[in-house]
């Protein structure tokens, strides 16, 4: 168990590395490479909802946006995946400071209701901006990925395998991203600020910009990921804000362990399988779905990650009495 | 140090404050006593900034700082104590402190405060690892004063620190204010227990509805009729 436990890293870098080899078939690859996508979006959301408290309800529009941006940069103006990506961060960035400004200003179911109302707004700007969005046709044909190294013959990113692996750096980079903030000064003011508001700008901590901060930040990453999702299934569409991804991601969030940094990777990836699996059971699928999340709620009330921490805890209590 | 004149506050159209006038020199324990909804908090939060004055000015140390934000009236010197043992209940002890001193970066200085807290209040080093919200309402309220201490305020604004405490755990927070005083922090105490307050006051000032309308030194109102009849019960 200890050895297990020292190289714990390691052997999960190999399991990463390894998978998309050990799982044969283009449907199981195709839901690890979903789940590093949400892997991303729940980490995104994580930070503004966990760590800060606030609940950004209109956070899947910055999704849609940034698949969007992506998508028009390169279909329309034919730049590369990398200009779209750069592109699909800089206008969520943007587009979040400029929410985030007037919203932050409200607390509590308050402040989720207008970010609400700014996706809405958003999604009718998708839907009704024919000339540029193409409406509720969505804009297909997005080009796959190009890495060029200079002195390297440029490779393609094509096929399953490939899009497993950059999909996977982009979930790591996020991740350590959001680890890099959370571990600072910087997380201790937000956990402040979910703790006790008032009582956090008393103690001197500038709440107002950290809020604003965490909120950009978590678009910011929900467009990385809306533009990796829209060159992995080529088309984007007003669906990306649709209910499916409104509440997967959510779920997710909220089921793995708020506040947390592994919470948002395991709540991806069990999400993400879970579904599949319920397929057997046809008709019942959605009805055994929703009974496994209440029962998620009401026995974990901190999420997977919360309960498994809880139930180590018990052990070694008990191991070493 | 501190000069409040003419300082005005509404909640919405309800006036709080209708122009007070109120001075703390530096290194005097100063004491807001009166009734419940008299404004004593109310005074609290507009010079540590949570509350905007309508009208009015609040100088500091010759500085205007009444339209400032509070985390910068916190690194000015003044650090705020809230009413009812506000603290971060699922942080620890230590943690609690240490975001008490988050605008102090020098690691050396955080240490010094820590090991003074800790000799202010040996209970928080017994506890440091403890959870906040698990203490007891004493222990709470030495915490909630002690992050005060943490930013190294040269003025700390005391909100009814011994509300719901047992007797002898007041004696003890009385004790501490004193030895925070002696130690160079000027206090501006606001207090339900006007008996206490005013016994380890230079001076008070009698609040009425929004209005100052005694001031004197502290053994004086003591011994002031009005007072004894209002405030003290005799």
């Amino acid at each position: 168990m200890n050895a297990v436990l020292r190289w714990k890293w390691p052997l999960l870098a190999a399991l990463l590395v390894l998978l998309p080899h050990l799982l044969q078939g283009e449907y199981p690859r195709h839901l690890m490479i979903l789940a590093m996508v949400f892997v991303m979006l729940a980490q995104g959301l994580n930070l503004t909802m966990g760590y800060v408290g606030y609940l950004p309800f209109g956070y899947l529009i910055f999704f849609a946006m940034g698949a969007y941006a992506s998508a028009l940069l390169s279909v329309n103006w034919g730049q590369s995946f990398w200009v779209g990506l750069a592109g699909a961060i800089g206008l969520t960035g943007v587009l979040a400071f400029f929410i985030g400004i007037p919203s932050l200003r409200l607390r509590g179911p308050y402040f989720a209701i207008v970010t609400l109302a700014f996706a809405e707004i958003g999604g009718l700007v998708l839907n009704n901006w024919v000339e540029l969005t193409r409406g509720p046709m969505g804009i297909p044909g997005i080009p796959s990925p190009t890495i060029a190294l200079p002195g390297m013959t440029p490779y393609r990113i094509n096929g399953s395998v490939s899009w497993y692996y950059l999909m996977l750096v982009l979930a790591v980079l996020v991740t350590l991203v959001c680890q890099r903030l959370v571990q600072s000064r910087t997380g201790d003011a937000f956990l402040a600020i979910r703790e006790n508001e008032d009582l956090a700008e008393s103690v001197g901590v500038p709440t107002y910009r950290y809020k604003l901060l965490a909120f950009v930040v978590s678009a910011m990453i929900a467009g990385v990921a809306g533009s990796a999702y829209a060159h992995y299934v080529t088309i984007v569409s007003p669906d990306l804000e649709s209910f499916y991804f409104v509440i997967t991601t959510f779920t997710m969030v909220i089921i793995g362990g708020q506040g947390t940094l592994s919470g948002p990777i395991v709540g991806a990836v069990v999400f993400t399988i879970l579904p599949e699996l319920l397929r057997a059971a046809q008709l019942w699928r959605l009805v055994i779905f929703g009974v496994l999340m209440v029962a998620g709620i009401v026995f974990m009330p901190r999420g997977i990650v919360g309960w498994a921490e809880e139930q180590w805890q018990r052990l070694r209590r008990e191991g070493r009495p | 140090m501190i000069e409040l004149s003419g300082i005005e506050v509404y909640y919405g159209r309800v006036y709080a404050l209708k122009g007070i006038d109120l001075t703390v020199n530096e290194g005097e324990i100063v004491s807001l006593i009166g009734a419940n909804g008299a404004g004593k908090t109310t005074i609290l939060n507009t010079i540590s900034g949570l509350l905007r004055p309508v009208a009015g000015t609040i100088r500091f140390r010759g500085e205007d700082i009444s339209r400032t934000e509070p985390h910068r009236i916190l690194s000015l010197g003044i650090a705020q104590v809230p009413e009812g043992r506000n603290i971060f209940p699922d942080m620890t002890v230590r943690e609690n402190l240490l975001l008490g001193a988050y605008q102090v970066r020098d690691e050396h200085v955080i240490r010094k405060r820590l090991e003074q807290a800790h000799a202010l209040f040996p209970r928080l080093a017994e506890r440091r690892g403890q959870l906040g919200g698990t203490l007891s309402g004493g222990e709470q309220q030495m915490l909630a004063i002690c992050r005060g201490l943490m930013s190294g305020p040269r003025l700390l604004l005391l909100d009814e620190p011994s509300l719901g405490l047992a007797p002898l755990i007041i004696k003890q927070v009385v004790e501490a204010i004193r030895s925070i005083n002696a130690g160079g922090t000027t206090v501006l105490l606001v207090e339900q227990n006007a008996r206490m307050a005013l016994r380890i006051s230079h001076r008070g000032y009698v609040l009425e509805t929004g209005k100052v309308v005694l001031a004197d030194t502290g053994a004086r109102l003591l011994e002031n009729d009005q007072v004894r009849a209002a405030y003290l019960g005799q």
